[in-house]
């Protein structure tokens, strides 16, 4: 019983910060068609700014808003050098977003090397203890950040003009643009998020498994799963998809090897696709279009 | 000897959309019959079904008394019915005798592996590319063999579809709008092909929007509207049944809200002149000028494929045109974007509503008004105290010349019926204050009470002083309620006038229900393009 | 004929060992060998148009099936290689009919997944793949007289095998069954409605895209006599997309120049580290912006460009 409140709360931590990646997913692909496939690389190298910066004797807090600043600047870079030009070709656009990938681990193999570097917690080594149960104090920050992110969000597209325009941009862009919204700007937006999603969550996920220059396609590719269950395109169902592989995970890491533990969300995404294509929980979106 | 293909009570239905209902028809062997109607009447679906690339929800499709429906589409094609697309589905980057060919290799049995170890070029090949020569000659694109599909013209691109499918020996065409898009000579091109088809000994049905080539061609005609198959028979009959007639030209005058006429129309708002568009070697729009006054209705009607969306397109900047200008309240548009113009006060409702359907009724109201709200505002929560007062006043319009979306408002619009959804999207539309509202067939799919409660709030929009541009396949329901009017016949003006006068003139019926025209060239002679006649003077 | 599609193979196989290099001779093999799987994607890739970013695996397939059908029944690898090559194509066969109910990007996720599985499942199936630390004393191909275990014989062994896949990829591609899986790649519908069954014509193609890259896998196991899952991951997929995308997609030309070319830039940098990784995303992302039509299009009309340009001064 005690393991299995561990195993929960463990998946539960691992899997906010999937839901992150999963939702920065969502928001460029509802808007450009695109799946950014370089998405973990860019929380990577983000979160390896961070650990720099911070080596350097950069307080943390602003090591952590420049690294957040510079994956901003990155989604933008990348959204206007690369993903503007092919517009109207999703399937280049997908290939390039790869090659985006592969190009930002290389540099960081260059600047950084192979070895995996580790970024301290934010809050003080406490261990808290909870229905038997023990919980790192990182992780609880983890959940605080997650749930402070969540509602962030949640503010942006349910209360802000930019918000609602993104959401209607999302779901028709042709309307979108005779209602006067340019939808080259909600691309933009998109990559901008989802450069701060994902460093946010590469710094979160740092004190956790450590960091190098391959774990961001992990991070990604997971990300994409937890979109997959959640319904490609659904924010919500990409949170609620981040959590539930991250519970998954957890679960099964009691009865699997930590290889066979990676496979799961693989296998997960293939019987999706197959058979639940429209997600786990997914259909609202469209039932509601 | 396959004798007839029969669909059996058919009916489809999407998501609560009932696309067709009950249709039922027998195609004879030989037989040459068009598959005419409205916009939306459920043709497309129809061949679907037939061709089998969708499931009939009941019914059945026969070919004599085999059933047909369910089996995939590539076996339909391979017992003989084939068909050709709207959208044509050619190889693009294939050479027109390599897109014939590859209609025929299902039918040559060459296989897969083998053909590793095999020569590529040996005696099959060249036998191929011989018959496929002969189907090119057939459509008169003989010349034409070695060129890759994509970079032919519109016209041949059709007749190559046309080669293709015919390179698969199937017996029954079903050729989906063969002449949408054709110019005047092309369509006497694809008249002649279709004719010797016929001679050839293949049955066939086609879709068309044009009734020229529809009246010339076809022995037989099936009229769709609303999913139910509403006439069958002769191009005489059917043109002489009224409930064709009101399919296509809206249900007669119920009222008269005419406004007295002013004597001179009011300065322009909105004034196009001799715009072109073109899309891939078609002419949409054809040297089209035209204004909308200050307070003014206006009224652009004309067939499917006349062009009116294109205008509206053009208007909005949607695409950009290849020659004209458009001014609006005298500054000139050209090179401006479609957010700007909306900024600017053109606003547009879509054909088919294009809502947000995930948004709530208020929110796609207020998404409507984002152009007006201040660049700083956007991005702060509540979008900004001082945007709010304004847009609480901005949203008192829809909502009051709507009380149900009132009522909604929190409602997913997704979830409204197709009348209310259109009410959204012309309240949406009016969020940013426009001069002038353009409305891109209103009227589609709703039922006559609910026109109604359309057309009056437009009425009283225009009363209001709003310059109105609508666009319209419903003729009669337009010409109505419109201070003037526009009647268009593929991209090219070919009346305008008062509502009521162009309501009594044969001018619409003749470019809805143009059936006498010939395509033979004798007879097309006298109705070569003509200059825009105005029938005030 | 396409009997001029074997002149690139040709002039290789003729002047490499005049050069008597025995680093040009080890990069013609590693070319040949990344060839038969970049050629296998181009299949699906370029001219079916589906996408398949899980190619990797079935090198490894091959790889790891030719080798354990030598070392664990003792086959010959003769033998070996085209029971790995048969088992592989009936996998991806079986695998097809499945995954390209799948499209477009459900498809890139769906064949990602599939291959990063299988490279898991490389690592994991310890009891028979030797885990991470793979196989060894894989036996080399036996042939008398030969030591096809030595660079400068294994050289025409690959090369006359790519030769022969090339060959006869090139003669189902130009052949009418090609101008189908072209159709298709162009327009499924289109397809379709010519009686052409399109569902069994991709699990066909990807079934022989598989068995290239098996066969592709198979050479590389014999040959380098050991196997690791390392060159089997997402890694090398990603790789093999670079090569086949600078070689223009559709082209069965293309494919040999794109992967000589992507080969001979990166294998210099290989030894400096990571920068072959750098130059690859570099490339695919430049290569996808700027020539979608592959860099040897791109090059050629460029070409014909500066002659136009030159052409008036000259004449």
């Amino acid at each position: 019983m005690t393991d299995l409140v561990q195993f929960l709360l463990g998946g539960l931590v691992i899997g906010s910060i999937y839901a992150i990646a999963a939702i920065a997913y969502t928001g460029i692909y509802n808007i450009t068609g695109v799946i950014n496939f370089g998405q973990g690389d860019m929380a990577m190298i983000s979160a390896m700014v961070a650990i720099s910066l911070y080596e350097t004797g950069l307080p943390y807090p602003l090591a952590v808003a420049l690294a957040i600043l510079f994956g901003a600047l990155l989604g933008a870079a990348i959204e206007r050098l690369a993903i503007r030009p092919l517009r109207n070709h999703v399937l280049r656009a997908i290939i390039v977003t790869i090659g985006i990938g592969g190009a930002l681990e290389g540099v960081a193999v260059v600047l950084w090397g192979t070895e995996a570097r580790t970024l301290p917690s934010p809050v003080a080594a406490h261990t808290l203890h909870a229905f038997g149960a023990t919980l790192p104090s990182h992780s609880l920050a983890v959940l605080a950040v997650a749930g402070a992110l969540v509602c962030g969000l949640a503010l942006l597209f349910q209360g802000t003009y930019i918000g609602r325009a993104f959401r209607a941009c999302a779901v028709n862009p042709f309307a979108a643009r005779l209602s006067g919204i340019e939808v080259s700007t909600m691309s933009a937006l998109a990559f901008v998020l989802s450069g701060v999603l994902g460093a946010i969550a590469g710094v979160m996920v740092a004190p956790i498994t450590l960091m190098q220059y391959d774990t961001g396609l992990a991070i990604g590719l997971k990300g994409f799963v937890a979109c997959m269950i959640g319904g490609l395109g659904n924010p919500v169902g990409a949170f609620a998809g981040g959590l539930f592989l991250g519970v998954v995970e957890s679960l099964a890491s009691g009865v699997l090897s930590s290889g066979w533990k990676n496979a799961i969300a693989f296998l997960l995404l293939i019987a999706i696709l197959l058979f639940r294509p429209g997600g786990l929980f997914g259909e609202l979106e469209r039932r509601a279009r | 000897m396959t004798m007839r293909l029969a669909v059996r009570d058919v009916s489809v239905r999407f998501q609560g959309l009932q696309a067709l209902r009950g249709v039922g028809f027998e195609l004879r062997q030989g037989e040459l019959t068009a598959l005419i109607g409205p916009n939306g009447a459920g043709k497309s679906t129809l061949i679907n079904v037939i061709s089998g690339e969708l499931r009939p929800t009941a019914g059945a499709v026969l070919l004599d008394d085999r059933e047909i429906s369910g089996l995939p589409a590539h076996a339909i094609s391979r017992i003989g019915v084939a068909r050709t697309f709207q959208g044509l589905e050619l190889f693009g980057s294939l050479s027109a005798r390599d897109n014939v060919v590859a209609g025929s290799v299902q039918r040559a049995g060459l296989g897969f592996w083998r053909n590793l170890v095999r020569p590529p070029r040996g005696a099959a090949t060249r036998r191929l590319e011989a018959a496929a020569q002969d189907a090119l000659d057939l459509v008169g694109l003989g010349h034409r063999a070695d060129d890759p599909a994509h970079i032919l013209p519109a016209g041949e691109q059709r007749l190559l579809a046309i080669a293709r499918v015919l390179a698969t020996d199937g017996r029954w065409l079903i050729l989906d709008e063969p002449g949408a898009g054709l110019n005047d000579v092309e369509k006497r091109a694809l008249a002649r092909v279709i004719r010797e088809l016929r001679r050839r000994g293949w049955t066939i049905l086609f879709v068309d929007h044009d009734m020229a080539l529809v009246g010339d061609l076809a022995e037989r005609l099936l009229v769709l509207d609303r999913g139910e198959l509403i006439a069958d028979g002769t191009a005489d009959r059917v043109r002489a049944e009224p409930r064709v007639v009101s399919a296509y030209l809206g249900v007669k005058p119920r009222r008269s809200s005419m406004r007295a006429a002013a004597p001179i129309r009011p300065p322009a708002l909105l004034e196009a002149q001799g715009l072109s568009i073109g899309y891939g070697g078609v002419q949409a729009l054809d040297r089209v000028s035209m204004r909308v006054g200050a307070g003014e209705l206006v009224a652009v009607i004309g067939a499917n494929g006349a062009g009116k969306s294109t205008l509206l397109k053009a208007l909005t900047g949607v695409v950009v045109p290849a020659a004209g200008t458009i001014h609006l309240d005298r500054a000139v548009l050209a090179g401006v974007r479609t957010a700007e113009r909306v900024r600017r006060g053109l606003s547009l409702v879509p054909e088919g509503r294009e809502l947000f359907g995930s948004l709530t009724v208020q929110e796609n109201l207020m998404v409507g008004a984002y152009s007006r709200v201040p660049r700083w505002a956007r991005s702060l929560p509540l979008g900004g105290l001082a945007a709010t007062s304004d847009i609480a006043r901005a949203l008192e319009r829809p909502y009051g010349l709507f009380p149900r979306l009132a009522e909604r408002r929190h409602q997913l619009a997704g979830s409204l019926s197709g009348g209310e959804g259109q009410m959204l999207a012309i309240g949406r539309a009016l969020m940013n204050q426009p001069l002038l509202l353009m409305l891109d067939e209103p009227s589609l799919g709703l039922a006559p009470q609910v026109i109604e409660e359309i057309l009056d709030a437009l009425l009283t929009l225009r009363r209001d002083g709003l310059a109105l541009l609508l666009v319209e396949q419903n003729a009669r329901t337009a010409l109505e309620i419109a201070d003037y009017a526009y009647v268009l016949e593929t991209g090219r003006l070919v009346a305008e006038g008062r509502g009521a006068q162009l309501l009594e003139a044969g001018a619409i019926a003749e470019a809805y229900f143009g059936f006498d025209r010939r395509t033979d060239p004798a007879a097309a002679a006298g109705h070569l393009p003509q200059p825009a006649h105005d029938l005030q003077s | 004929m396409s009997l001029w599609r074997l002149l690139p193979f040709a002039l290789v196989l003729a002047v490499v060992p005049l050069l008597d290099s025995s680093y040009l001779t080890s990069v013609a093999i590693i070319i040949a060998l990344h060839a038969l799987p970049a050629l296998g994607l181009s299949l699906v890739m370029g001219f079916a148009g589906q996408i398949s970013l899980g190619h990797a695996a079935f090198y490894g397939l091959g790889a790891y099936g030719s080798a354990l059908l030598a070392l664990r029944l003792g086959l010959s690898p003769w033998l070996a290689t085209p029971a790995a090559i048969a088992v592989t194509g009936l996998v991806a066969y079986g695998l097809g009919w499945s995954i390209f109910r799948l499209r477009g990007h459900h498809l890139a996720l769906g064949t990602l997944g599939l291959g990063i599985v299988a490279s898991i499942g490389f690592v994991e199936l310890r009891g028979v793949t030797g885990g991470s630390i793979g196989l060894s004393a894989i036996p080399s191909y036996p042939l008398p007289g030969l030591d096809l275990a030595a660079d400068q014989s294994f050289f025409f062994l690959a090369w006359i095998v790519a030769a022969l896949a090339f060959l006869a990829a090139g003669n189902l591609v130009d052949s009418p069954a090609g101008l189908a899986i072209r159709g298709l790649g162009d327009s499924e519908r289109g397809a379709a409605s010519l009686g052409i069954g399109v569902a069994r014509l991709k699990c066909r193609i990807f079934a022989l895209s598989a068995m290239l890259a098996a066969l592709g896998g198979a050479l590389y196991a014999h040959y380098i006599g050991f196997i690791s899952p390392q060159p089997f991951g997402v890694g090398f997929s990603i790789k093999l997309l670079v090569m086949v995308a600078i070689g223009g997609f559709r082209s069965i030309g293309g494919v040999l120049a794109g992967v000589a070319f992507a080969t001979l830039v990166t294998e210099p940098l290989q030894d400096l580290g990571y920068y072959d990784v750098v130059v690859f995303g570099a490339l695919l992302v430049v290569i996808t912006i700027f020539c979608p039509a592959g860099l040897l299009q791109a090059v050629r009309d460029g070409a014909r460009r500066g002659i136009r340009l030159l052409a008036p001064r000259a004449g």
